[in-house]
């Protein structure tokens, strides 16, 4: 395999591939901001798996496409602008980075295949009512009792739990030491009997977040990743990879150019708004930023160890405000039909309805609100000060 | 004159005002208020009444004769409880358009029935391409024998769909200028009428209302031909300083939510209110909450005394501006404080921050009345004279 890619070749293999599999309606909706259903993400996932387009951090002999990082970035650049959906990766990348660096023959064998061809959804059983940015402190307790542990606790903020088949759970299996110490990964089939979720609806007024209790909730040694009492190193290695994708810098493109538009269309008092010199400075600054960031993300992305550094917490602290930065303009951008609230048309659109106010409009202020979490989840802003302060002070 | 003071009677109405909503309108309240089919609650307006709440901006004799200021004062409160019930469409809004507008014979009909809270009532100013500014506007009311024809679409008529009268803004036959401002009292049940009503994000009823050749008498029209472009813009103002008042309220409880919330929550084995990063995000909270509440009084007390002058104009662009942008932050701020609980509908942080994005928009936006400020006050005019005197 050839060291040095031609990238402008590859680019153009990926547009060829976006034009001829992408299904516009899927596209269109993506790009104005929709939330697509279940059914979509999966179809394209299945695209993707098909062409081989997938599980860009495997090892080819697991199906990994081969790629250089920077094909890597190139691919998720073109698909974001083209509205290509942007798929569940808790399974992808979370779960199998943990399957690779720990988990057993069979445990690849059983999740790996499924996993990529997209035929199972994973949420992750992480954060509890009490354990939050202090994820060590978590508590859901599970007891060893012969090949099997026996769960009694809950979980929360477990996002699609109530559509997945498979959760990462993360539990205490020593209370006596160190909080650090005690920790466990078990891999939950979420058929398991003793799982009750309740649905938390969010400032959307939709529902992708979720509380799980599980009372008795057996689940086999055998689904435990690595050694018991181990899991902490395990989660830092798995936490650390979520930042780079959750600073979005494939959102911001796609946010900024659906801006754009509709700051030429919509009026304020007489002119388009583009033409309003504080939106349109506004506009700027983000601008300038994002693409400070992007260069900031070129440079590490063939660095695994700056990956998982403090640039990795630059990079998802920035990143998610800047999200938030032009959700808030986009919801800002619609005057008083920020008001109007049409859950509905989240999902689907106005279809044959007559939109009320641009169409535009329907999605983007619960969209602003829902996304306040980005600054919160994937590590709040805090910890990333936290980790940056202390690279900086040493 | 900057300096302002609350009277003991003020002061007793707002104790009254917040013990009351901590009772009656607790967030448990609140939330299934909102969850009901009518989005409101009938007993709690009859509370309102009995209170004299909504009879507080009516004039004399028909009402308490409050002024502007008493009315921010009560807002406050209803801010700080992010009270659902129409007070701003009916009595605000409507209020000031009958008392202000009104023939004797409606005055005497209308602002009795909203005092007592017999009456529900919506104000129709906005449309689809008019921005912020309410005198763009394309319905029109035609002349029609011896009343008006009135075509056009409303856009965001908050308390629309349980009124039963709408104050409708309008263009007499079409005709561009103040002078061809109008405003018209027409009855819900109107042929040529409809509305699509809908909930809003913060969980108020509004509606988009059509008029399709909607017949009215020349009575309906508030107010002498001619003299709709200072009513609407009396009406404008009286909601103004209402939305700056629950803007006021809502930002002091918001921060008060997240006082409390550090002082609570543990994580790393201790309190948040331990961590001086935090410590310091609270204090910086509290600072914009000041000064926050302390133009939005001067500007409410700057309609009370002088609603017509370029003092109060200045004065209420100045604070709908920082309301905007220092609301915004203190909600914002306060659902990042606490963290992924206030991403959901369950707790009450995350209703701060949506009924801001509503008041911010309500009346024009902070960016709207930055440079409408810019534009009024003569110091920061190019061809202003430095330091001039009087201005």
């Amino acid at each position: 395999m050839s060291a040095e890619v031609d990238l402008d070749a590859f680019r153009q293999e990926v547009r060829e591939f976006l034009a001829e599999r992408l299904p516009p309606r899927t596209a269109e909706r993506a790009l104005a901001g929709y939330y697509l259903s279940r059914d979509e993400m999966l179809d394209w996932h299945r695209t993707l798996a098909d062409r081989g387009w997938i599980g860009f951090n495997w090892p080819e002999e697991h199906g990994g496409p081969g790629w250089t990082p920077l094909q890597r970035y190139v691919f998720e650049d073109e698909c974001a602008r083209a509205g290509a959906p942007i798929i569940n990766t808790v399974g992808l990348n979370q779960v199998a980075s943990l399957l690779f660096a720990f988990g057993t023959e069979e445990q690849k064998r059983q999740h790996l295949p499924p996993i990529r061809q997209g035929s199972v959804m994973w949420c992750q059983g992480i954060s509890e009512t009490q354990s939050g940015s202090d994820l060590a402190s978590l508590r859901c307790p599970a007891v060893r009792d012969g090949d099997e542990y026996v769960v009694n606790g809950s979980k929360i903020w477990t996002s699609g739990a109530h559509i997945s088949e498979w959760c990462i759970l993360v539990v205490r299996t020593d209370s006596s030491g160190r909080k650090h110490d005690g920790i466990t990964i078990l891999l939950l089939d979420m058929k398991t009997p003793g799982i009750t979720i309740r649905p938390i609806v969010g400032l959307d007024g939709m529902h992708s977040l979720n509380e799980m209790f599980l009372d008795d909730v057996r689940v086999p040694v055998a689904n435990r990743i690595g050694e018991e009492n181990e899991g902490w190193r395990m989660m830092r290695v798995y936490l650390g990879n979520e930042r780079i994708s959750a600073a979005g810098i494939w959102k911001l493109k796609v946010h900024f150019s659906r801006l754009c538009s509709l700051a030429r269309k919509e009026v304020r008092n007489g002119r388009p708004l583009i033409e309003n010199r504080r939106f349109r400075d506004d506009m700027a600054r983000t601008l300038i930023r994002m693409r400070a960031l992007e260069v900031l993300l070129l440079d590490i992305i063939d660095k695994p160890e700056k990956a998982t550094g403090v640039e990795a917490s630059v990079l998802k602290l920035r990143g998610t405000e800047l999200q938030q930065d032009l959700l808030r303009m986009l919801s800002d951008a619609a005057g008083y039909y920020a008001l109007p609230f049409f859950p509905d048309t989240m999902k689907d659109g106005w279809g044959d309805q007559d939109p009320v106010g641009p169409e535009f409009a329907a999605p983007s202020t619960p969209n602003y609100l829902f996304w306040r979490k980005a600054t919160i989840s994937a590590g709040s802003s805090e910890i990333m000060l936290n980790l940056i302060a202390r690279n900086v002070l040493g | 004159m900057l300096r302002i003071e609350t009277t003991d009677e003020q002061n007793l109405m707002v104790d009254t005002a917040h013990r009351y909503l901590r009772e009656r309108y607790s967030f448990d309240a609140r939330q299934k208020v909102l969850a009901s089919a009518a989005g409101r609650d009938d007993r709690v307006w009859k509370d309102f009444a009995e209170m004299g709440w909504l009879s507080l901006p009516i004039p004399e004799p028909h009402g308490a004769g409050g002024n502007l200021f008493d009315l921010a004062l009560l807002m406050e409160t209803f801010g700080a409880a992010l009270v659902v019930e129409p007070y701003l469409p009916t009595v605000v809004l409507a209020g000031t358009a009958l008392s202000a507008g009104g023939s004797e014979a409606q005055k005497a009909e209308f602002l009795p029935a909203i005092a007592e809270g017999r009456a529900r009532m919506a104000v129709a100013f906005a449309e689809r391409h008019s921005g912020y500014d309410h005198f763009d506007i394309e319905t029109v009311a035609a002349r029609d024998g011896g009343g008006y024809r009135i075509t056009g679409a409303k856009s965001v008529v908050l308390g629309a769909p349980d009124a039963d009268h709408l104050v409708v803004t309008a263009r007499l036959d079409g005709r561009p200028g103040r002078d061809a401002v109008a405003l018209f009292l027409v009855p819900r049940q109107c042929p040529g009428l409809a509305m699509r009503d809908y909930v809003t994000i913060d969980g108020r009823r509004a509606a988009e209302v059509h008029l399709a050749d909607v017949a009215v008498p020349e009575a309906a029209r508030l107010g002498e031909e001619g003299g709709g472009a200072d009513l609407l813009d009396r009406v404008v103002l009286s909601g103004t300083v209402a939305v700056l008042g629950e803007t006021a309220g809502l930002a002091e409880a918001a921060v008060r939510l997240t006082a409390d919330y550090l002082n609570t929550r543990e994580q790393f084995d201790r309190k948040l209110s331990s961590f001086q990063a935090l410590q310091h995000r609270v204090a910086h909270l509290f600072v914009l909450k000041e000064e926050l509440r302390a133009i939005c009084r001067f500007a409410a007390r700057s309609a009370a005394v002088d609603p017509d002058g370029e003092g109060t104009r200045e004065a209420i662009s100045a604070a709908k501006a920082l309301a905007g942008e220092s609301g915004r932050k203190i909600c914002e701020e306060t659902v990042q404080l606490h963290g992924a609980i206030a991403i959901t509908d369950e707790y009450v942080a995350g209703h701060y921050l949506k009924r801001m994005v509503a008041l911010d928009h309500l009346f024009g936006n902070a960016s709207h009345h930055f440079d409408r400020f810019v534009d009024i006050v003569r110091d920061l005019r190019p061809d202003g004279a430095a330091g001039a005197a009087g201005s």
